[in-house]
């Protein structure tokens, strides 16, 4: 579970999301922040493959593509 | 006696003649010569008793030279087995010490062998490990558009909530 020092979120993704993508990004954060919204920061890097990246603090949740593939170097 | 041609008195006097004649012969010759025989004969006895007396050393000092040869070469045999061992020894010694050396060299140099091999086929399989990635990547890259990214996204976002 994330606590309310992690306030500061940040995702890395691919491509540009819609709105309807970022309601359902939020919708799944809130649950980890305990129902509380937080500022998210989208940060958009073309060079990814595919997956996300989410920042909160020092902690990060990984799921991209790249990610995966580096693991296995 | 006289018509005999015969002198009684010139055959007495003839005869005190001869018996002086032996008295100073004596006095003067014999005696001496006896003397000059009895001291030579002592002085070759002297002489010869010496001689045997020197030849009696003579054997000795040849018995004591034999001994002290005998024992001049008993000691050179001992001293040179001595020497001859202590030489076996100190080469077994060295051989035994080269040959450890060489040993622990050797299993170094293996050990060493094995190593750099491990490493190398660590670094390989690194190397190619990397290389499929970057390949895998730009395969990726080229392969995925958009609407596949958006799609990797998407399922990415149902993953969150498990964490």
């Amino acid at each position: 579970m994330l606590s309310k020092n992690d306030s500061k979120v940040i995702v890395i993704v691919p491509i540009e999301l819609d709105v309807k993508m970022r309601n359902l990004l939020e919708s799944k954060l809130a649950i980890l922040f305990n129902g509380e919204r937080h500022g998210i920061e989208y940060k958009v890097e073309p060079d990814m493959l595919a997956g996300l990246k989410v920042y909160f603090g020092s902690k990060v949740i990984d799921l991209s593509l790249d990610s995966y593939l580096n693991s296995l170097v | 006696m006289e018509k005999l041609g015969i002198d009684p008195l010139l055959i007495v006097v003839q005869i005190v003649n001869f018996v002086l004649l032996l008295i100073i012969l004596k006095k003067v010759l014999y005696n001496p010569i006896l003397n000059t025989i009895k001291n030579r004969e002592k002085e070759l006895s002297e002489i010869e008793k010496k001689g045997v007396e020197f030849e009696k050393e003579k054997q000795e000092f040849e018995k004591e030279k034999a001994k002290l040869l005998n024992a001049l070469q008993k000691e050179k045999r001992e001293v040179l087995e001595e020497a001859k061992l202590g030489a076996q020894i100190l080469k077994k010694e060295t051989i035994d010490k080269a040959n450890r050396e060489a040993k622990k060299i050797l299993s170094e140099t293996q050990k060493q062998a094995l190593r750099d091999s491990g490493n190398l086929t660590k670094k390989i399989k690194e190397e190619a490990n990397k290389l499929a990635v970057e390949l895998a990547k730009n395969a990726l890259a080229q392969i995925l558009n958009e609407k596949d990214r958006g799609k990797s996204v998407e399922i990415a976002i149902k993953r969150i909530s498990g964490f």
